[in-house]
């Protein structure tokens, strides 16, 4: 498990914070509540503003582009501000947001594929 | 490299190991790429529902049911046209619980055990009602004939001119002339995706109720920091999220 028992007693502390006890590196500052609450209501609104668009417009690919765009606004408020990722390393958002990019291109390939050969 | 050398011996060096790179713990970062891993998942749902559902154009034979036809139920609001009110009762209650799972970190962040305790339990009925919202939303679907491989929600020529002539919050009914076999794509993807999830959010209320006994225990305030709430809190944001795309693939789109 350990493989520094020969260092020194503080070095051990330091390494011990990085291998063995993770946990430590979490410093939790409380932000208040006041950004939460505000992040909710812009969720509400968007989703006011999907069904409002579902209403008014005929089926469409403008349509359907707005509720991926509303979709995809609605995703980065939850990631970025509950999920808290503004607040961590920036390499550790590219490691997770680009694959997701990769996948949102899959997304858009495979509904082109499927449209080409309607039934 | 400098490990052993110096008083502050933290490596300096982002990847050569002896830390974390990204400076979070590695149960942190596990969660996020599981998340991801699950995203890739869903993805490959949403993207066969897309497929399916945009390869079948204008498609007069079976048509493509339309979801504010088959989804325009309400509780105690027996045949009255509300379409698409329920799903989006849904989304708000997941979104409101997604709220108090972030009002849960934050309490965690002030080191106040009562507050974490209360929206745990918050963020607990929020997921135990929505099991319940897809449990009757399941059940109509059910009662309506639907099943993996068979449903009855395409709607025929005169069923699409009745569809037409249906105000929003007046009275439906239909006939037997209205409807006809839909494509049985359509409720295999709705009882599997919808199902996935809700299986998603079972497992979350789940982890929900141990981390909220386990705080009640005073597990957290043992150990000093309450991480294990922001990591839950990550597991619940992204079942919400996961539900914000089902509903905008499977009810708007």
């Amino acid at each position: 498990m350990s493989n520094h028992s020969h260092d020194t007693l503080q070095e051990q502390d330091e390494t011990y914070l990085y291998e063995n006890n993770q946990e430590q590196l979490y410093i939790g500052h409380s932000h208040g509540t006041k950004e939460i609450w505000k992040i909710f209501w812009w969720l509400g609104a968007i989703t006011v503003v999907d069904i409002l668009f579902y209403f008014t417009f005929d089926e469409n690919m403008f349509r359907n582009i707005v509720f991926i765009g509303l979709g995809i606004i609605k995703a980065y408020l939850i990631i970025g501000y509950f999920m808290h990722m503004k607040q961590e390393r920036t390499d550790l958002i590219m490691s997770i947001i680009l694959p997701i990019i990769f996948i949102l291109w899959g997304v858009g390939a495979i509904l082109k594929e499927g449209a080409s050969h309607m039934m | 490299m400098s490990s052993h050398t110096t008083a502050s011996s933290v490596p300096t060096e982002i990847w050569s190991g002896g830390r974390s790179p990204y400076n979070v713990s590695y149960g942190k970062l596990m969660m996020w790429v599981f998340l991801l891993s699950d995203a890739f998942t869903f993805s490959g749902l949403l993207i066969a529902y897309g497929s399916t559902r945009f390869s079948y154009g204008e498609n007069i034979t079976m048509p493509w049911p339309r979801p504010d036809m088959v989804f325009n139920h309400f509780p105690f609001f027996h045949h009255i046209h509300l379409p698409l009110f329920f799903v989006s009762l849904m989304t708000f209650i997941l979104i409101f619980s997604s709220v108090t799972m972030v009002l849960a970190v934050e309490a965690g962040q002030r080191k106040s055990k009562a507050d974490v305790s209360k929206y745990m339990l918050l963020t607990i009925l929020g997921g135990l009602a929505f099991l319940s919202c897809q449990d009757w939303e399941w059940s109509q679907s059910i009662g309506d004939g639907a099943r993996l491989d068979f449903n009855h929600f395409s709607l025929t020529k005169e069923g699409f001119e009745y569809a037409n002539t249906l105000k929003l919050g007046h009275h439906y009914e239909w006939l037997d002339s209205y409807r006809m076999s839909g494509p049985p794509t359509f409720s295999a993807l709705f009882f599997i995706v919808t199902g996935f999830h809700g299986f998603h959010v079972f497992s979350g209320v789940v982890i929900n109720v141990i981390t909220y006994i386990n705080n009640k225990r005073g597990l957290y305030e043992k150990r000093g920091h309450y991480e294990m709430i922001e990591k839950v809190g990550l597991y619940w944001h992204f079942v919400d999220l996961v539900w914000v795309f089902v509903f905008t693939f499977f009810y708007l789109i």
